[in-house]
């Protein structure tokens, strides 16, 4: 059964600022901040769609 | 031979910047192709040709590199593009490039010569490319949805963002341009390093940088129009203000990696961007096996393209 709080796309987002933070050590150093910019980058995108997913499902129990 | 590989490359790569400018109708596709493979040869100009020293210099011992190592890599990566568009797996044809470089490279004189930081570089921003592509993508729509509940005429901004595209396809053919010719380069200068017709710390001679944004440039005009169906409507259907948004978070990727001496994948970049613009609504309008297909593609090209260059030139080294 599908769980009201759960956001796929914040999930994905998520995963995939965990690929981008794994993927940090074997960075040449002079990109280091690419991927740690990444992975900030995609931490902020995954944590928006879950906050946005709540206010749409809290909008819909309200009406 | 190499030429020839980054004509087929714009031939192949032209559709992925003007797919949405014809969609939308804002031009012909002919009108479209001139328009890509005009910011195409102009890249030689404004991206300078980091991305060309990397191949040359920066994959695999300048040292072993001769004609054979060279015609052997240029076989791999050929063999594996005809191999992967058989299998219907969308890869790249620079990761092709130099997963055949590091092949015949490791085939001529072992492992040691190829050089760790440069096949870093490349490895890690075959993931990071399209991830950055995603993202911005994600962000410039969330940017241009926000704009549009400001002004709240979504009928004028679809019509302002149609124009736009031109603008975005045109940053794109020069982001593709600059990334993809410069790989042409990057092996001819090679090879000129080899035979000794230049020095170790040249530049890139002038003649190569015209004929292989001109090769480039010539592709896209002969296989552009043919090609215009393709990622912006097979991944997921986008509107101007989607395509723009693609466009821009690609040419902005391109832009950075081409500065940065980064070869990337042009293609899976753009492919990156649609994903991105195509989840701002709802994940299920991006068409996941499509993006899956590209997730093989990445595992498997710079090793597959190594195989058959290692082939190829022991045949080379047999038969000279």
């Amino acid at each position: 059964m599908k769980k009201w709080w759960l956001d796929q796309r914040a999930v994905i987002l998520l995963c995939f600022a965990g690929f981008a933070f794994a993927l940090i050590p074997i960075c040449p150093d002079k990109f280091d901040w690419v991927g740690i910019t990444v992975t900030i980058v995609y931490v902020v995108l995954g944590l928006a769609s879950w906050f946005d997913h709540l206010g749409r499902v809290r909008s819909r129990s309200g009406s | 031979m190499a030429l020839v590989f980054d004509f087929v490359n714009g031939f192949h790569d032209a559709a992925n910047s003007i797919a949405t400018v014809v969609a939308t109708r804002v031009l012909t596709p002919i009108q479209a192709v001139a328009w890509a493979a005009f910011w195409n040869f102009i890249a030689f100009a404004v991206l300078g040709t980091e991305v060309a020293k990397t191949i040359a210099k920066g994959v695999v011992d300048q040292e072993i590199i001769s004609i054979g190592v060279i015609f052997a890599a240029l076989i791999g990566a050929i063999f594996w593009n005809v191999l992967t568009a058989w299998l219907g797996l969308p890869s790249s044809s620079s990761h092709a490039l130099i997963g055949g470089m590091v092949g015949a490279g490791v085939a001529k004189s072992g492992g040691h010569v190829v050089l760790l930081d440069g096949l870093k570089k490349t490895s890690v921003f075959i993931i990071y490319s399209p991830m950055i592509g995603l993202g911005l993508g994600l962000i410039i729509i969330l940017l241009i949805m926000w704009l549009v509940r400001i002004f709240k005429n979504v009928k004028m901004a679809n019509k302002v963002f149609r124009r736009l595209q031109l603008v975005s396809a045109a940053a794109f053919s020069l982001g593709h341009g600059a990334n993809d010719a410069q790989k042409t380069m990057g092996l001819i200068l090679a090879l000129l390093i080899a035979t000794n017709k230049v020095g170790p710390e040249a530049d890139v001679p002038l003649w190569v940088v015209l004929s292989a944004h001109f090769a480039i440039a010539l592709g896209t005009m002969f296989g552009g129009w043919r090609i215009v169906k393709t990622m912006g409507t097979k991944l997921t259907r986008i509107q101007p203000m989607g395509g723009f948004a693609a466009e821009t978070a690609a040419a902005l990727t391109l832009f950075f990696t081409s500065a940065k001496g980064i070869p990337v994948s042009t293609t899976h970049t753009i492919t990156g961007a649609i994903v991105g613009v195509g989840s701002v609504n709802r994940l299920s309008a991006v068409r996941w096996g499509v993006a899956r297909r590209v997730l093989w593609a990445w595992i498997f090209t710079i090793p597959g393209a190594a195989v058959v260059a290692a082939g190829a030139y022991a045949v080379v080294a047999f038969v000279s």
